[in-house]
């Protein structure tokens, strides 16, 4: 014991001795290649509203589930193949053969679930407190460009296990593009590279996952954060800080984003990851919602499965979807379902962000499409039939009707007073 | 003004949290659409003897024709000298087209539940190419490996029709009986196939012993974290953010 204490001293003392050593190295290298003076303003000097709460913490866990993603996805490709005959088989490679297979497959497996619910927890902060409106317009756009991205990487994943799920999935969801008129069924042959979905689509649908649209999400990403270190971070009473500054030109109701968040929020990422390796330790398979059943049987065109089912966090596009009688005008729905949050910036007609300075309609707007689109997500994972089938319309119903209603609501609802500075935290 | 300002900082976002909550719970239970209920077993995957046990019962009744082929380099599999060699092998067109399926995991597929449930509701068919049918799987085709294990068992509702969906509730004992006793009493049997579902649970993902035992550490060591910072936070940023509250 003493001997360690003695050892972590030593090694401390030589640290801080070399330390001051490196700062000229430092210095050299920002003068050429400003890597170090990005990281100070972007991540330590950063002004940040000073009231921002635990919803703002789901921005930086977006980015650690990203990053976790990243690095399993390495590791898996070194052991997959991605032919017909071999897919299946060296998931199972990995999960057995491979030392610790199990963790990285579990991991990235986990990690697109707790990704989504990441995801979709930041999208209704935005919404909640007007994150999407003027000057933060193509901010949100490019977030729903990340979201429509994330839902091509997640798809063309979950394709790569070549499983009876993972096949027919794929099979419903490149039929959808038939519906294009004209060129609808060419497209389709395009993309499969054969008459059917066949181990030609499972390769080129690796390469999508592996190169393609990874590729998109981390240049989006960028994009993303630089659009916001631009106009900066609205915040939870949507306060436009940016008003009064100081002598210097830091604003009043700013703090830097080190030590006050970092330091706030570092202990709700350790409990992030806490609840992750908890799921990956414990359930990897969450009860079938993170890795599903019929999953586990490798593809057979032959058999087409009794219910087939998106991951849960397409499940309500998919609900939206079946919800409509006509197959083209379902696809163009499940399209719209996505697209019309772009326009969400010039539908709100409100001069107020936070829905805490919003009148009774906003908030019951909100309440409204939230609640349809958890509905949605549970229906779409059941059997479109009877209550099932009426009870999505309904929630279709509803959720299309939020983009319809927002604009006049927004004009009429009665909003309070924003105060010019933030009140006190 | 204040006075709006203040009543407003008081709307909490926590009503929102509570109404997701309260929706979610709809997502984690999808309803169920079976034929017959299910038996619930427990899966102690702790328990080596069971899954020891469940194998050598699998040896003999069920590997002369199902293969393991993704198990065979496990620790367990080499403990009861399974092999690849050993595994059987059918062409494509054996068995009408429908070759006995590898049961590496059948347990993921399927469910403990629904094999344990399964494996014991066979009863007497003469409809069937087989001479049985079953319960949970109308129709299906492999034959009962257990008529020397178990016995016969019958039908007791003369109206029961094989594709007839009884629901989840419905008991698998109140439409068929045990009418001829085999080799083993009927808790003998019941645990001879429930070492089997344990032995199959435990291949479908033999990392569960590892997954637990390194969780442990794991968890603990991001718990730890979670206390250390979370403390420093609240001792130490009380000082930093002490200038903000005004």
């Amino acid at each position: 014991m003493l001997m360690l204490i003695l050892s972590v001293a030593f090694v401390l003392f030589i640290l801080l001795n070399v330390l001051p050593l490196f700062k000229g190295l430092g210095r050299w290298i920002d003068a050429r290649l400003p890597v170090f003076s990005f990281l100070v303003e972007h991540l330590s000097h950063y002004p940040a509203p000073k009231n921002l709460n635990l919803w703002y913490v789901f921005g930086a866990l977006a980015i650690v589930a990203c990053a976790i993603q990243f690095v399993s996805g390495i590791w898996l490709v070194m052991y997959y193949t991605p032919t017909a005959e071999k897919a299946f088989s060296s998931v199972q490679l990995i999960m057995r053969d491979v030392p610790y297979g199990w963790l990285v497959r579990y991991v990235h497996s986990t990690g697109v679930s707790c990704w989504f619910i990441v995801i979709y927890f930041h999208i209704f902060r935005s919404l909640m407190y007007g994150s999407y409106k003027a000057p933060r317009e193509l901010l949100w756009i490019s977030g729903v460009a990340l979201l429509f991205l994330m839902m091509a990487e997640a798809y063309t994943g979950y394709v790569l296990p070549w499983g009876q799920m993972s096949f027919w999935a794929s099979k419903v969801i490149i039929s959808l593009l038939s519906s294009i008129p004209a060129v609808g069924n060419d497209l389709v042959v395009w993309l499969q590279g054969d008459y059917e979905v066949s181990g030609v689509t499972l390769h080129r649908f690796f390469a999508f996952h592996v190169v393609g649209f990874s590729f998109l999400i981390l240049l989006m990403i960028l994009l993303h954060i630089i659009m916001l270190h631009t106009v900066g971070s609205n915040n939870p009473d949507g306060v436009d800080i940016m008003k009064y500054k100081d002598r210097k030109g830091w604003p009043l109701d700013a703090v830097p984003y080190y030590p006050y968040f970092i330091l706030k929020y570092i202990p709700v990422i350790l409990v992030y990851l806490f609840v992750f390796f908890a799921i990956v330790f414990y359930a990897p398979t969450f009860d079938g919602l993170f890795l599903e059943a019929e999953n586990f049987e490798p593809a057979n065109p032959l058999v087409t499965p009794a219910h087939i089912k998106p991951a849960w966090y397409l499940s309500p596009y998919y609900a939206i979807l079946r919800s409509i009688p006509d197959k083209s005008l379902g696809a163009l729905a499940m399209l719209l379902s996505i697209v019309l949050w772009m326009f969400l910036p010039w539908l709100d007609l409100s001069p107020v962000r936070s829905m805490r300075y919003r009148g009774w309609m906003s908030r019951c707007a909100l309440i409204t499409v939230v609640s349809a689109f958890v509905l949605l997500g549970y229906l779409g994972l059941q059997t479109a039939t009877g209550w099932y089938l009426l009870l999505s319309r309904v929630a279709t119903f509803l959720y299309f009707s939020f983009f319809v209603l927002f604009p006049l609501i927004t004009y009429y609802d009665r909003d309070l007073q924003v105060p010019e500075r933030i009140p006190g935290v | 003004m204040t006075g709006i300002y203040k009543s407003q900082s008081g709307y909490r976002e926590f009503d929102l949290i509570i109404l997701l909550l309260l929706l979610s719970p709809l997502i984690c239970f999808p309803a169920g659409d079976g034929v017959v209920g299910l038996d619930s077993i427990n899966i102690d995957l702790m328990d080596e003897q069971r899954i020891l046990q469940g194998g050598k019962n699998f040896q003999q009744s069920c590997m002369s024709c199902h293969s393991l082929n993704s198990f065979v380099n496990d620790r367990v599999a080499k403990s009861l000298e399974m092999s690849s060699e050993k595994m059987p092998v059918w062409p494509e067109d054996s068995w009408n087209g429908h070759p006995p399926p590898d049961l590496s995991l059948i347990a993921l597929s399927m469910s403990p539940e629904w094999l344990y449930t399964y494996l014991r509701t066979y009863y007497v068919d003469a409809d069937r190419p087989t001479g049985y049918n079953n319960l949970v799987f109308p129709n299906t085709n492999m034959p009962n490996p257990f008529i020397d294990l178990q016995g016969k068992q019958v039908l007791i509702d003369p109206n029961f029709s094989p594709n007839k969906h009884l629901g989840d509730h419905a008991l698998w004992y109140r439409v068929i009986k045990l009418k001829e006793g085999g080799s083993l009493s009927a808790e003998a049997f019941d645990d001879y196939v429930g070492d089997i579902v344990h032995f199959l649970t435990y291949v479908s993902d033999p990392s569960v012993h590892e997954r637990r035992s390194m969780g442990v550490w794991v968890l603990s060591y991001l718990g730890l974290f979670i206390v250390i910072t979370y403390a420093y936070f609240r001792l130490v940023g009380k000082v930093f953010f002490k200038p903000l509250k005004h």
